[in-house]
């Protein structure tokens, strides 16, 4: 699903944010990307979403990532919430909706505003919620499109404890459907048992990149394998 | 553009809502309207002099053929690097990674740029009486006024956004735009050095440099300035010949711009957006809004040995300092060094005046150091209320109102008395005056800032920086009336200068202590600073 290949982003001429970086992500597969901060992994999240100019090659189902093709059939949780100071909630959705072309999202949109505690809070502006409440939104915009592939830069901040749980049963749901995921995180008690495949990265480069059953079969921690790979431990 | 004309729709609908749920930022409009409103009814009923003096008409040409100029080059060689979107990060969020053209978002944009540059136009109505007194027009040339400023910021928004989308699709060209930008601008000053040291004086030269039959042709500066005095001379072939060459470039731009387009701008457009969040969040906390905008993010600072003595209030005032050796120069600001320099100038130029002696440059200079301390007492802000410190710290809301006020207050004395005491020494001059006017500039300078305190702990905070200047001023104002009454009474009683100038420096330490004491109350409301 997702081909990445030689990636490599500069900041100016000096700054190597990502160094010749290459993985891909199949069908229905959760890859988790572990990293110390300022590793590159939100780099690399932001040129796979066309945020970010890039060197090398991203292919989203044998599409470039910039192609409107691929666009529409991926989502994106950022960071750090962005959403319209002056849309309610109900107005995010819709105009995701809109702009992805969904049409009959109605009962999808009511299921994911319940299960996220957005029902009540539905005519509230994006400047009247909390943080949680706005990574709520962002969870739900991503989620409305359907996509083939999602990409989730640390999604669990900033939520209740209710919230993750649903996000855990949305990664579970989204999985079933086959829609493969990307997800960045510190945390990593809360991808345990959800992933496939994990991406680790270290000064701009992937320093280890490895499947679940190899991990079990070499019956090693994930936590030890992370601070093994980036020295972060010693 | 279906989505997008739906997220502007939604916008500017629920602003209007919103406005009506925050009392504070409803009376503030109110009172903006009100004044814009005010001035209209002037506008309707000003009639122009009969006669109006050439000067006028030239002075008006060199102001904004001044202003073209330096808006223009700056923008332009800005734009040779650097994209000016007004999208905000939920756009570069939604619009970027969605299946969005990129040639939708940039048209998107440059209608919120253009609703923008309509409204900032709408505003220079203010200008209108003047315009009227002085040079003679009538509402048809007010707003012919109004429609140059809307079609110079549209129009070179769309030139700016064009020549970034060329040199992205050519880099070779960015080279070729910055050295073209730059011998333009020096032949452009080389043009009116020419004229100014062959003319009478540099009024007369420079407005012979500009009334050349060949400048209006110019590309941008001519044009503009063609379109700018329409509103004068009206609209006759010459006009339209003009406007019509600038509205060409403008129309081919846009239609360069929108086709050569693609997703090449989203990366320094998110940076820029990022950087307009900063700027915003800014304003949202009272902090220095530009410094946040033009300040590299992440920035380091000066490293200083200190130690912290004492305890409470003591602290707090020693962070100030610890602070201001951290970002000032030999322990003055920016803005007090800008205005340092600025009545030093003024100094100087009136020297140069035959027959003008000592007395009269000390006032000169002080009008311009009090003008430029007004205009730092506006554009200040209250963003250190924010630091939830300030209200855990425990010791009285006096005592911490004292401390995070101290060095405002050294701030403004040094702001005053440097210039004076250079001045002084330089012209050997002495005025037993220039011993009050630091009393009352300190005076005047805190009681601005007390009355923000007391207008956000009271009525809530006013996020729009425009809108709270001109909340400032007129709360200024009023607050300054018994001075202005008293000092004209006392005048025409014919008591001496000082004596006058030591009553009203009384009148406002005693105001500025009272709100002083209101506005410690600030301690017992810290939900409307975090």
């Amino acid at each position: 699903m997702l081909v990445v290949s030689h990636l490599t982003k500069k900041f100016g001429k000096k700054v190597i944010a990502v160094d010749d970086l290459s993985f891909n992500i199949d069908v229905g597969e959760v890859c988790i990307l572990l990293g110390p901060n300022g590793a590159g992994k939100s780099t690399t999240i932001k040129s796979i979403a066309g945020l970010l100019q890039f060197e090398g090659g991203i292919t989203i189902d044998g599409l470039a990532s910039e192609s409107m093709e691929a666009k529409r059939i991926f989502s994106y949780v950022p960071e750090t919430p962005a959403l319209y100071e002056l849309l309610t909630i109900d107005e995010h959705i819709d105009f995701v909706a809109r702009a992805y072309g969904i049409s009959n999202y109605e009962d999808y949109k009511e299921e994911l505003l319940e299960r996220f505690d957005l029902t009540l809070k539905r005519k509230k502006v994006g400047r009247e919620l909390s943080k949680g409440m706005q990574q709520k939104v962002s969870l739900c915009c991503a989620a409305i499109t359907n996509p083939r592939f999602i990409m989730f830069d640390e999604p669990m901040i900033g939520l209740d404890p209710k919230a993750i749980k649903e996000l855990k049963k949305l990664f579970v749901e989204l999985k079933s459907r086959g829609c493969a995921m990307l997800i960045s995180t510190h945390i990593i008690d809360s991808v345990e048992g959800y992933w496939d495949k994990v991406l680790i990265m270290n000064n701009s480069k992937l320093v280890r990149e490895i499947s679940k059953e190899e991990l079990i079969s070499q019956n090693i921690e994930l936590e030890a394998l992370y601070f093994h790979s980036t020295k972060a431990g010693e | 553009m279906g989505p997008l004309l739906y997220i502007l729709r939604k916008t500017y609908k629920n602003a209007i809502l919103q406005v009506f749920k925050k009392p504070a930022s409803l009376i503030g409009y109110l009172v903006f309207i009100g004044f814009m409103i005010m001035n209209s009814i002037i506008l309707i009923f000003d009639t122009a002099p009969t006669t109006i003096k050439q000067q006028n008409f030239d002075v008006y040409s060199i102001l904004v053929t001044g202003f073209i100029i330096l808006s223009i080059f700056p923008s332009l060689y800005k734009s040779t690097g650097n994209v000016n979107l007004p999208l905000r990060t939920a756009d570069t969020h939604f619009l970027f990674t969605g299946p969005v053209k990129p040639s939708s978002i940039l048209i998107y944009a440059q209608i919120i740029q253009s609703l923008m540059s309509v409204l900032v136009a709408l505003l220079m109505i203010i200008q209108g009486p003047l315009l009227i007194r002085y040079l003679g027009l009538d509402m048809s040339g007010v707003w012919l006024f109004v429609f140059a400023w809307a079609f110079m910021l549209i129009s070179f928004s769309q030139i700016c956004m064009c020549l970034f989308t060329l040199q992205v699709k050519i880099p070779q060209l960015k080279l070729v735009f910055r050295i073209t930008f730059f011998v333009s601008l020096l032949s452009v000053l080389m043009l009116f050095l020419y004229g100014i040291l062959n003319g009478d004086n540099m009024l007369k030269g420079a407005v012979n440099v500009i009334n050349h039959p060949l400048y209006d042709y110019l590309p941008f500066i001519g044009w503009y300035k063609v379109v700018f005095e329409a509103g004068i001379y009206g609209i006759d072939t010459h006009t339209i010949v003009i406007f019509s060459m600038a509205l060409l470039v403008t129309i081919i731009s846009s239609v360069t711009m929108i086709k050569l387009t693609d997703t090449s701008f989203y990366e320094n457009a998110i940076g820029n957006s990022a950087k307009m969040e900063r700027f915003r969040e800014a304003l949202n906390k009272g902090e220095n809004s530009f410094k946040a905008f033009y300040q590299r993010k992440n920035k380091g600072a000066k490293k200083i040995d200190f130690q912290f003595i004492g305890s409470g209030g003591k602290v707090i005032r020693q962070k100030y300092y610890l602070e201001l050796r951290k970002s000032s120069l030999i322990l003055l600001y920016i803005s007090s060094i800008v205005t340092i320099i600025g009545s030093l100038s003024v100094a100087y130029l009136m020297s140069t005046i035959d027959g003008v002696d000592g007395s009269v440059i000390l006032s000169g200079a002080l009008i311009v150091n009090i003008a430029m301390l007004f205009f730092n007492s506006m554009t200040s802000n209250t963003g250190e209320l924010g630091n939830p410190y300030l209200y855990l710290i425990p010791e009285t809301s006096l005592k911490k109102l004292y401390a995070i006020t101290y060095w405002r207050g050294i701030k403004i004395l040094a702001d005053t008395i440097i210039p004076l005491i250079l001045i002084s020494l330089y012209f050997r001059v002495f005025q037993p005056e220039i011993l009050i006017i630091p009393v009352i500039t300190l005076a005047f300078g805190l009681q601005v800032y007390f009355t923000d305190i007391i207008l956000a702990t009271y009525i809530g905070r006013i996020g729009t920086l425009i809108l709270r200047i001109y909340i400032k001023m007129f709360i200024s104002m009023i607050s300054i009336t018994p001075m202005i009454i008293m000092i004209a009474v006392m005048l025409a009683l014919g008591r001496p200068l000082t004596l006058t100038l030591v009553f009203t420096a009384c009148l406002l330490v005693v105001m500025s202590g009272g709100l002083f004491i209101l506005a410690s109350r600030m301690f017992n409301k810290p939900e409307v600073y975090n």
